[in-house]
């Protein structure tokens, strides 16, 4: 079943497609959305299971890095196909929700 | 000498009547510091903590005042002087003090809790909000658990601490959601096999 196309899932998308062959983590995606990380992870974990967008845990030492491992998501070829199509059906942000999401959900 | 010691009589009609008043009155000083919080330039969360601060603070002090009082009014000396007087029917609110203040303190003190948590105020915010992330996390499948709280901890490291508070309040605000995609992915994937 084809995710819905809340806003937040387009701004997500959107962000993903800029350059698709981009592997993006949680403060990119958030820093290119404005959303708060909280919001954009069970955004991509519901377009993982629709199959348009793959991740992977980054394979680092946290001790030798000094940082949690991160994970990157990229949309599949599939995915890109399917969300540039629903990009485009969907409904275009009013001007207004998209001032009310940044005031509520601004970026981490 | 024998010394009769009578109580005053506690009606609850009164009782009922001060109850109202002095939780209207609280809840019209809450709004009030509210108001003045938001009319200062606090943030919304600031001002709605403030409202739920001060009503709970002045009810306070006024069911200590209504229980000196109710020791005051159940004295043989105010007795003497009270009866036959209009002033009996103010010794009468007090007796329902005791009562007003466990009413009280059940309705304002989970409200006041969830003000100063909503605000963000405190290490015991910090200390609730980091058990609210562990108690989400539990109702997860372990997949997905573990997957979330790789995916807290790596935004908390990205992230400035001064924007913490506001990083694990959204995390626990789309925590539900996180726990319905986690169990329905896991139910679709049993389906699947």
């Amino acid at each position: 079943m084809p995710p819905r196309m809340t806003l937040q899932t387009q701004l997500v998308l959107q962000a993903l497609m800029r350059d698709p062959s981009r592997e993006l983590y949680g403060r990119e995606l958030a820093e290119e959305t404005g959303l708060m990380p909280g919001t954009t992870h069970p955004i991509l974990v519901r377009l993982e299971d629709a199959g348009w967008v793959r991740s992977r845990k980054e394979d680092i030492d946290p001790h030798i890095e000094g940082r949690p491992a991160r994970r990157y998501y990229w949309l599949t070829s599939e995915g890109a196909v399917e969300a540039s199509a629903a990009l485009a059906a969907a409904h275009r942000p009013t001007r207004r929700a998209l001032r009310a999401l940044a005031d509520e959900g601004g970026a981490a | 000498m024998i010394t009769i010691k009578r109580t005053t009589p506690s009606s609850s009609a009164p009782e009922a009547e001060t109850a109202v008043c002095v939780l209207t009155a609280s809840g019209l000083l809450g709004l009030g510091a509210a108001a003045v919080s938001a009319a200062a330039g606090a943030t919304p969360e600031q001002a709605l903590a403030s409202g739920y601060a001060v009503g709970p603070v002045v009810l306070g002090a006024t069911i200590a005042l209504g229980r000196r009082g109710y020791k005051w009014a159940a004295s043989d000396r105010f007795n003497a002087w009270a009866d036959h007087r209009p002033i009996r029917q103010v010794s009468a609110v007090f007796a329902g003090s005791p009562f007003l203040s466990v009413g009280v303190l059940v309705l304002f003190v989970p409200v006041m809790g969830l003000g100063l948590l909503d605000a963000g105020y405190g290490r015991a915010v910090r200390r609730y909000r980091s058990g609210a992330i562990h108690i989400a996390a539990a109702c997860m499948p372990a997949h997905a658990r573990e997957r979330w709280l790789d995916t807290v901890a790596e935004s908390l490291h990205e992230t400035p601490p001064e924007k913490h508070d506001a990083l694990v309040r959204n995390f626990i605000a789309n925590a539900p959601i996180e726990i319905h995609l986690a169990w329905s992915g896991r139910r679709r994937a049993g389906s699947e096999r």
